[in-house]
């Protein structure tokens, strides 16, 4: 049986279906492991896809896909304000209170260009010499420090200097979602679902986060050789219609809170579970 | 003697330092090829694996080249920064983490800091290294100063309260160990292991001294002296041959480093008993002579001193 790995932030593991979960549903005869991180960094990438090659051990009859997210991020596995230890996986640093301090002392956009570039390098590296089929997706373009803003300055030498180096990997990355579905905006889509974790004066704001019909886009955009038949094409759209319902103003004028419905919720009549799947930190 | 294109060497200071170190040595045995030493004193092994990465992307390592990787302590943090320490940018290489007090301080270990976290961290990018040399099938080899698990040894050392202080969950540390084994096993036995935690058992110890830029206080240095880099090498490498006069040449050259690097005792002030610390060195010109001297392996004559450089590449972060 083939096994299929699939890699990245919340793009890749989230409250609803992603292109992981879709390309799963297609091809139901591979066995699915989905190791995104909500929050997860490149660090935290590069980190699970060589603890999963150490448990799994990866071959040429494997298919791994890895989306790979913006550079300004922070994995750390620590102990987290509860108490808890976990990895630190906060998502964008500039907008981590946890990691305000750090951010101001211990980060510079050349830091984290000199530090995730390699990143890449490395898990192309274990692939290719392992066999695997792989595809390589971006959530943003790799020049992009902040995902939420392209930036207005440009790079420094030190990160043109690195990412000319490190071209020859960085030309293996798909275009990103921002640039090829978001048209670099990312509320540019509508309608949007809410964002069941985030809310401005008690009101959850719209989450930019892809649906699955917009996963699905991506997918058809990027990586057609995929080749997604009718059926999970159908199973997209209702999918993405109840999610609408769901995460919709309607419903949370009327439940409350989305929290509950999201973490229950499921793609396809399976349990969207993150986090590792108990065999990887 | 087999023929290398090029010689990688990467680490911290047991592969850069201000006397010969074994990568120094495999150089001098092999003279028709270029030489890249990419250590750094006090480099973590994110910069260690960082470096490697970057010195294949830029030099495409090849079947006639021979990498060698020096591991480091795991409970060192090393990020490229552009603060008050380092304002034109540049790597943090403070040593042991919960040591530094140059690039990092006591809430930063207390906040950021566990040693599970850098057993996670270190153990996949050792094995993303050794990914990549299987890839490119240089020649190579894993060393390594101490012993890739943390453990309480002087390697490199924090007292027990510190890392008590991290409350260790060694369980995790366990599984990690565990399931990278495969990739632990490529690493040959350490400096401490095999050369110098022998010699610390036997007192009085006989070491070279090191000075505190700063303070000027003097203790003993045991980084390996270039003869017993060449021990290292001699026993635990014996795939990479050496020149025939390696014994004779780090013969000599240890007897150099011992003089050179000896603070005489009448410039020595004692401050208070203790095993770890020799006195305060009172000429501070003294001192500052101490950091100007590299020592080439193979070029111990004095007269030839000075600043002698290795043969670095022209631009490595």
């Amino acid at each position: 049986m083939k096994r299929f790995f699939a890699f990245g932030c919340s793009f890749t593991q989230y409250y609803w279906g992603t292109w992981a979960d879709i390309i799963a549903a297609n091809y139901p005869d591979w066995e699915y492991h989905n190791f995104g991180q909500i929050g997860g960094g490149n660090q935290l990438i590069l980190n699970r896809v060589m603890q999963a090659d150490e448990y799994y051990n990866f071959t040429s009859n494997d298919v791994v896909m890895v989306q790979w997210t913006n550079v300004s991020r922070e994995d750390r596995w620590m102990y987290d304000n509860q108490g808890s230890e976990r990895w630190s996986s906060g998502g964008n640093i500039y907008v981590n209170d946890f990691f305000k301090d750090f951010v101001e002392r211990y980060t510079c956009p050349e830091g984290f260009y000199l530090r995730d570039l390699p990143a890449i390098k490395a898990v192309q590296s274990l692939l290719d010499y392992k066999q695997c089929y792989q595809e390589h997706f971006a959530m943003v373009p790799i020049e992009q420090l902040d995902q939420y803003k392209p930036s207005h300055t440009p790079p420094s030498d030190m990160i043109k200097h690195l990412l000319d180096i490190y071209k020859p990997n960085l030309d293996r990355l798909k275009p990103s979602y921002y640039t090829t579905l978001f048209n670099s905006n990312w509320f540019s889509r509508t309608p949007r679902p809410l964002n069941p974790f985030d809310s401005h004066l008690g009101i959850p704001n719209p989450d930019p986060h892809p649906t699955p019909y917009e996963h699905l886009l991506y997918l058809d955009t990027v990586a057609p050789e995929l080749a997604i038949n009718l059926a999970t094409r159908a199973l997209v759209e209702q999918e993405t219609a109840r999610l609408l319902v769901m995460f919709g103003v309607e419903n949370w004028r009327k439940v409350g809170s989305l929290k509950e419905l999201a973490l229950n919720n499921t793609f396809n009549g399976k349990p969207l579970k993150g986090g590792g799947n108990g065999v990887i930190y | 003697m087999k023929k290398y294109d090029r010689i990688f060497a990467f680490g911290c200071s047991f592969t850069n330092y201000h006397w010969a170190t074994w990568a120094d040595i495999i150089a001098y045995s092999y003279p028709e090829a270029r030489y890249y030493n990419m250590g750094l004193s006090g480099a973590g092994n994110e910069l260690i694996y960082n470096r490697v990465m970057e010195a294949d992307a830029r030099y495409n390592f090849t079947k006639n080249d021979l990498v060698i990787v020096q591991w480091s302590g795991v409970m060192r943090e090393s990020r490229w920064v552009n603060n008050e320490t380092k304002p034109n940018g540049g790597w943090t290489h403070g040593g042991n983490v919960m040591l530094d007090r140059v690039y990092f301080d006591d809430k930063f270990v207390e906040k950021y800091v566990t040693m599970e976290g850098f057993h996670l961290r270190d153990l996949a990018l050792v094995k993303a290294v050794n990914v990549l040399l299987d890839l490119k099938q240089p020649e190579h080899y894993n060393i390594a100063m101490v012993g890739i698990k943390y453990e309480q040894n002087f390697g490199d050392y924090a007292s027990p309260e510190l890392v008590k202080q991290l409350k260790p969950n060694y369980n995790m540390i366990d599984i990690l160990m565990q399931k990278y084994q495969k990739t632990v096993k490529e690493i040959r036995p350490s400096f401490y292991d095999h050369i110098l935690e022998p010699k610390r058992a036997i007192e009085p110890w006989h070491r070279p001294h090191v000075c505190t830029q700063r303070e000027g206080i003097v203790n003993y240095d045991w980084h390996p002296t270039p003869y017993e880099h060449f021990t290292y090498l001699r026993d635990i490498l014996p795939e990479v041959a050496l020149a025939p006069d390696c014994d004779e040449v780090a013969q000599a050259e240890d007897k150099y480093v011992y003089d050179r690097f000896t603070v005489p005792a009448d410039k020595i002030v004692k401050l208070r008993p203790g095993r770890f610390n020799l006195g305060k060195c009172t000429d501070m010109n003294f001192v500052k002579e101490y950091y100007n001297v590299q020592v080439k392996f193979g070029s111990f004559n004095p007269s030839k001193l000075g600043l002698l450089t290795f043969n670095r590449p022209e631009v490595i972060y």
